[in-house]
């Protein structure tokens, strides 16, 4: 399965499971609807006078039924927008501490630096990585989506040896790139209100024995029963709902366990990692660790559950997985494979990468992957690396791929920037020899994702602030470049602006919008001809019966119809979406081989339909 | 089925309905709360920066400037307070009394440097030497990024005291233990300038 099965495999299941909780509503709605009925009926006896009216009243199954079906709204309600704001809201909300280099120990710079290698290796936006101060060991990833995702790891596995930790966080790191946590947070809130009907039950019941211990005609058994009955009911529902969560859960993670191998080529890294967990425990002391336990790499409960309804599979039988899981081997050239394609084959002598093996790249990972994405690291310039750790300098890496090449407009941008912030303006410049020094595109998207993090650190009035910059920036000399328009708008998102869920659709629905695409992309390929070839180069790689259309004008293709067009494009099902990110790919390519300059303005685009394309790296 | 019966039921229903409001209010100030702790930390960072720097400082002004003795160990021991206030503050950013702490032995330290270079003026060739130069340069652009820090920082505060300030949210608050969160402003006006340094 390649990164695009994988995250057509998570909607199917996303859908599946709303289905089957649904019913699970439904199963809940009629036994409190039962519940009272019969509680009625009982209590009738009570009443001689209205003893004989039984049967069904549709007033109160009217009644109740709303009420079920507020409580359970409600407590998914309440979840929700708890998770609403994204990975670091749910890292913060569990009590998480965000580190940082410059104030980190040995253990935290450790994980920092994994991470950082393993967002350079696939090409998705660093996450921020909080620690929860706990012994034991376990690790989280939260977010919608990977420009939200955050990582979380306890104190416990920042001890533990490299390997190990760096096996952890590539199986966190695999269930962002698979597409997991999307379904997951969906999940948590339709479980918290199943799981508040029987919190009501237990809130009667407490009352009712309570007040019954108070009075003096001792407690109203009805209401006792009906107390009681609530909870039973409440607690099927969420047995219901967690046998669901669990059985869901469990495929992810054997599946999650298995790209962390497939990342590292290092079974022994999770495995020992596991098996420390095996014998120290692994419990997480906090409220919120019971709605999020299956957002965990080891079950976060205290309390042993029977294995039914443990949120992760249990460990001997993860670790007889990983230790049984062959190891990848490089498989060259069928088109499709993504396992460990060897590093010779990714650079050609140019430097540059054949444009039919650019999907094979994407959100891929392997073993030569993670160490080519450790030594880019160590090759990118320190001053930089430091810069995009921190949110006020951060600030000025997000500007530089923005700062024209050409004096006269440079020196505009620049007395912009002064404007409004003179230290920014002196940042800028003094960064910028260094930036226009790396080569062209082998650095520059790695810097941009490292700086994620702590661009979206910055507090809101920052964010809107900097973006009116970079709009200025951007509009300088009036005409707005394809790649300016790219940037911006991961730029934005990356500052926290929410994109709405798009509907799934096929390609051949969305011809119009994918030739705007194309059309945009052939436009900065160059002239006339070259343009209505790149265009043909692309249309031609995708499925789509019929000539290729008419090559769209530049006005067709102007920001103001290209960005809802990749909004559409962004509900494409697996094989639309590989279709085409080929297509482009060839689009951009000149002569069938995808060269630096080329790739970042491929890489700007994918990312913006949610394909993460990693930097290309030569051996 | 009675009335009594019904209106129970919607009394009961109402009553639910406020209470996970309440559990969404707390939910919320718990996270917001978090998030200002995590905006200390740039704070943090900053200030580590500055007061790792100025040892070194002190050291190079010391070749030069031997007499002034007195006016170079006020601002190590500034500097020294600074950093034990800021462990206590970075170890509970929550503690309004630890943030007013470092707030304040920050000032002295500010203090103590604008003295220091008031009297640089006098030893020309100390302003001219290239490590003193450096180090100034980075001081000040430090002094800036602790600026920014600040008020990333503040922005955060105010978003999660308005939070816990509002109405109804505020009996939640209070009932649950949130106190209100310390802005980190600079106090004294005069000390509010960063040491201009101009070579």
């Amino acid at each position: 399965m390649d990164f695009f099965s994988h995250q057509d495999a998570a909607r199917r299941a996303s859908r599946r499971l709303i289905v089957v909780m649904v019913l699970a509503v439904i199963a809940v709605v009629v036994s409190v609807n039962v519940i009272f009925h019969l509680a009625l009926a009982a209590g009738h006896e009570y009443e001689p006078e209205m003893v004989g009216r039984v049967g069904l009243d549709w007033r109160l199954i009217g009644g109740v039924t709303l009420g079920t079906v507020l409580v359970i709204c409600g407590g998914a309600l309440v979840s929700w927008f708890g998770l609403r704001g994204g990975g670091r809201s749910v890292a913060e909300s569990l009590g998480g501490r965000e580190i940082h280099h410059a104030t980190a120990d040995e253990h935290g710079r450790r994980a920092l630096n994994i991470v950082e290698e393993m967002s350079i290796a696939s090409g998705v936006p660093r996450p921020p990585v909080f620690v929860l101060e706990d012994d034991g060991i376990n690790a989280f990833a939260a977010g919608f989506r990977p420009a939200d995702a955050a990582i979380g790891v306890t104190r416990g596995l920042l001890k533990l040896p490299r390997d190990e930790v760096q096996g952890v966080i590539a199986h966190e790191y695999s269930h962002i790139l698979n597409g997991d946590m999307r379904l997951n947070m969906r999940l948590i809130a339709v479980i918290a209100g199943l799981l508040t009907v029987a919190g009501v039950g237990r809130l009667v019941l407490d009352g009712a024995l309570r007040s019954g211990r108070g009075s003096k005609k001792g407690s109203p058994l009805p209401l006792i029963a009906i107390g009681a009955a609530l909870w039973a009911v409440g607690m099927i529902g969420w047995f219901f709902g967690r046998w669901i969560q669990a059985a869901f859960s469990r495929s992810r993670e054997f599946l999650a366990d298995a790209s962390a191998v497939q990342f590292t080529r290092n079974p022994d890294g999770i495995a020992n990692a596991l098996s420390r967990i095996a014998g120290g425990g692994s419990g997480v002391a906090s409220n919120r660790a019971r709605d999020v336990a299956h957002l965990f790499f080891a079950d976060a409960m205290f309390s042993r559950m029977s294995s039914m309804f443990a949120t992760h599979p249990p460990l001997p039988e993860r670790i007889a997985r990983i230790k049984g899981l062959p190891t990848p081997e490089p498989v060259t050239g069928a088109a499709g494979s993504t396992v460990g394609a060897p590093a010779g084959a990714m650079g050609l002598a140019g430097g540059g990468v054949r444009a039919s093996r650019v999907v094979e790249l994407a959100g891929a990972m392997s073993p030569d992957r993670l160490r080519l994405g450790a030594a880019l690291l160590d090759r990118l310039p320190p001053v930089l690396v430091q810069a995009s750790r921190e949110p006020v300098t951060a600030r000025a890496i997000s500007l530089l791929p923005l700062l024209h090449r050409e004096t006269a407009a440079l020196d505009r941008q620049i007395a912009i920037v002064h404007g409004k912030d003179p230290w920014l303006a002196a940042e800028l410049r003094r960064l910028l020899p260094i930036w226009t020094s790396i080569e062209a595109d082998r650095a520059r998207w790695p810097l941009i994702q490292l700086a994620s993090p702590a661009l979206a650190a910055l507090s809101e009035r920052q964010r809107a602030s900097h973006l009116r910059l970079c709009d200025a920036l951007a509009a300088t000399d009036g005409v707005i470049t394809l790649r300016e328009f790219c940037a911006l708008r991961a730029l934005r998102r990356v500052l926290g602006e929410i994109r709405p869920t798009v509907p799934r659709c096929r390609l051949k629905d969305r011809a119009d919008d994918a030739a705007i695409v194309l059309g945009a992309i052939a436009l900065c390929a160059g002239d006339e001809n070259v343009a209505r070839q790149a265009f043909a180069a692309g249309w031609a790689r995708l499925p789509l019966a019929g000539g290729a259309p008419a090559r769209p004008d530049a006005t067709a293709c102007a920001p103001g119809a290209l960005g809802p067009a990749l909004d559409r494009l962004c509900g494409l099902d697996a094989a639309g979406m590989r279709a085409l990110v080929d297509a482009c790919a060839h689009a951009v390519a000149a002569d069938g081989t995808v060269q630096p300059r080329e790739a970042e303005l491929l890489r700007l685009i994918a990312g913006q339909l949610g394909v993460p394309i990693p930097a290309f790296m030569d051996s | 089925m009675g009335p009594t019966t019904i209106v129970l039921i919607v009394i009961g229903v109402v009553v639910l309905l406020l209470l996970m409001w309440a559990v969404g209010v707390y939910n919320n100030l718990v996270t917001l709360r978090n998030r200002f702790k995590n905006a200390f930390a740039q704070i943090d960072v900053q200030l580590k920066r500055r007061f790792d720097l100025i040892p070194n400082l002190v050291e190079t002004a010391k070749a030069y400037m031997a007499h002034e003795r007195g006016t170079l160990e006020a601002v190590i021991q500034a500097r020294n307070q600074a950093v034990s206030a800021q462990g206590k503050a970075a170890a509970d950013p929550g503690d309004a009394g630890a943030i007013r702490g470092l707030m304040a032995a920050d000032a002295a330290l500010t203090g103590g440097l604008g003295k220091l270079f008031a009297l640089m003026e006098n030893y020309p060739q100390l302003k001219a030497d290239a490590n003193m130069r450096q180090l100034s340069e980075e001081l000040t652009s430090t002094e800036n990024k602790v600026a920014f820090a600040r008020q990333a920082y503040n922005d955060v505060v105010m978003v999660y005291n308005t939070a816990r300030e509002l109405f109804p949210a505020v009996v939640i608050a209070n009932v649950a233990g949130f106190g209100a969160a310390q802005l980190y402003e600079i106090e004294v006006a005069a000390e509010r300038e960063a040491p201009k340094v101009k070579f």
